[in-house]
């Protein structure tokens, strides 16, 4: 009868312990994406890393929402404790400054349901862009330029009303 | 061989041997403090969004009517180490796959157990939760309901609900 009852009770806790389904679990390393100033046709790459210290596979999007950045991986799986790093690449293409947000949309493999849950990771990137030394050097150069022309002229006029 | 030669010879082997000497017990450090190794370990800061289940279910709805004060109950917890600035949900429209469907705004979420029109109408844009800068650890609840509206065409009808975390 012990016996049973030990069987019965071990059984119970096998089927309790199939039917409690995993949840998903994803994150990622906190911090902004800072690219600081960036020089007009410069680009530069910062890296993150996503994570799923979790039980079930992810499937994994990136994509990002504001100003233009590149986002490499696209699409990748995290299988149950592993990690992706992420490539964020900032291209200098206009002057200004610049932000958005680059997201990790993660899939849940296999889950199904009325209402199915899925969990998102967002990084806040933030640049500048200035001008590059050589094209600074170019404006320098023709502001002078004109100053010079102005005083030539100033200068030619007053010598003029002198004679 | 004379005198202040020998003492040369002699000074200069006595030189010789201190500085072996020296030598050796700085070899002898050097080996002893090989052995000290120094270990470095960095962790880094993570925000780590944790649901404790991947789908929820509302059952039959009838046309016309809502869930009323039952509502479906998902647990939102930060597992990892740093804080959670944002965290915002969204959702897709209600489809049965096919030609029918309703809009998203049919459902409504609450941090607390609401009765259905007392809860926020959910947006397929990312609205940020109230009380959603999760410290580490931390966790909040997110009540759901829905409401069918009257003359949906009989079906079973699918939503997607996306919560988003940002650190």
């Amino acid at each position: 009868m012990k016996n049973k009852i030990k069987v019965l009770v071990l059984l119970g806790m096998l089927l309790s312990a199939t039917l409690s389904i995993a949840s998903a679990e994803f994150g990622q390393t906190a911090g902004v994406l800072d690219f600081g100033t960036l020089k007009l046709g410069e680009n530069k790459t910062l890296t993150y890393w996503v994570v799923n210290p979790g039980e079930t596979t992810i499937d994994v999007n990136t994509y990002y929402v504001g100003n233009t950045v590149s986002v490499s991986p696209a699409n990748f799986t995290l299988v149950p404790h592993s990690q992706q790093q992420i490539d964020v690449t900032a291209t200098a293409e206009h002057l200004g400054s610049f932000s958005g947000k680059v997201r990790a949309l993660g899939h849940e493999r296999g889950a199904s349901g009325v209402v199915v849950l899925q969990t998102e990771m967002e990084k806040n990137f933030v640049y500048k862009v200035s001008l590059s030394l050589k094209t600074e050097v170019c404006l320098l150069l023709i502001a002078l330029t004109i100053i010079f022309i102005l005083l030539y002229i100033v200068y030619e006029s007053i010598i003029r009303r002198r004679r | 061989m004379k005198n202040w030669q020998m003492l040369i010879g002699i000074v200069g082997f006595v030189a010789l041997a201190i500085v072996g000497l020296l030598a050796t017990v700085d070899m002898a450090y050097a080996y002893t403090s090989s052995n000290n190794v120094t270990g470095q370990v960095t962790v880094p800061a993570e925000c780590m969004l944790s649901l404790n289940t991947s789908s929820i279910g509302f059952g039959s709805v009838a046309a016309g009517t809502n869930t009323g004060a039952t509502n479906q109950v998902v647990n939102v917890t930060n597992n990892g180490n740093a804080q959670a600035t944002n965290t915002t949900t969204r959702g897709t429209q209600w489809s049965d796959g096919g030609v029918n469907n309703f809009v998203v705004g049919q459902t409504q979420y609450s941090t607390s157990g609401f009765t259905y029109g007392a809860g926020t109408a959910l947006t397929a844009s990312d609205v940020v939760i109230a009380g959603g800068n999760l410290n580490k650890l931390a966790s909040l609840q997110l009540y759901f309901g829905v409401a069918v509206p009257a003359s949906q065409n009989p079906a079973t009808y699918n939503q997607t609900i996306t919560v988003t975390m940002n650190c």
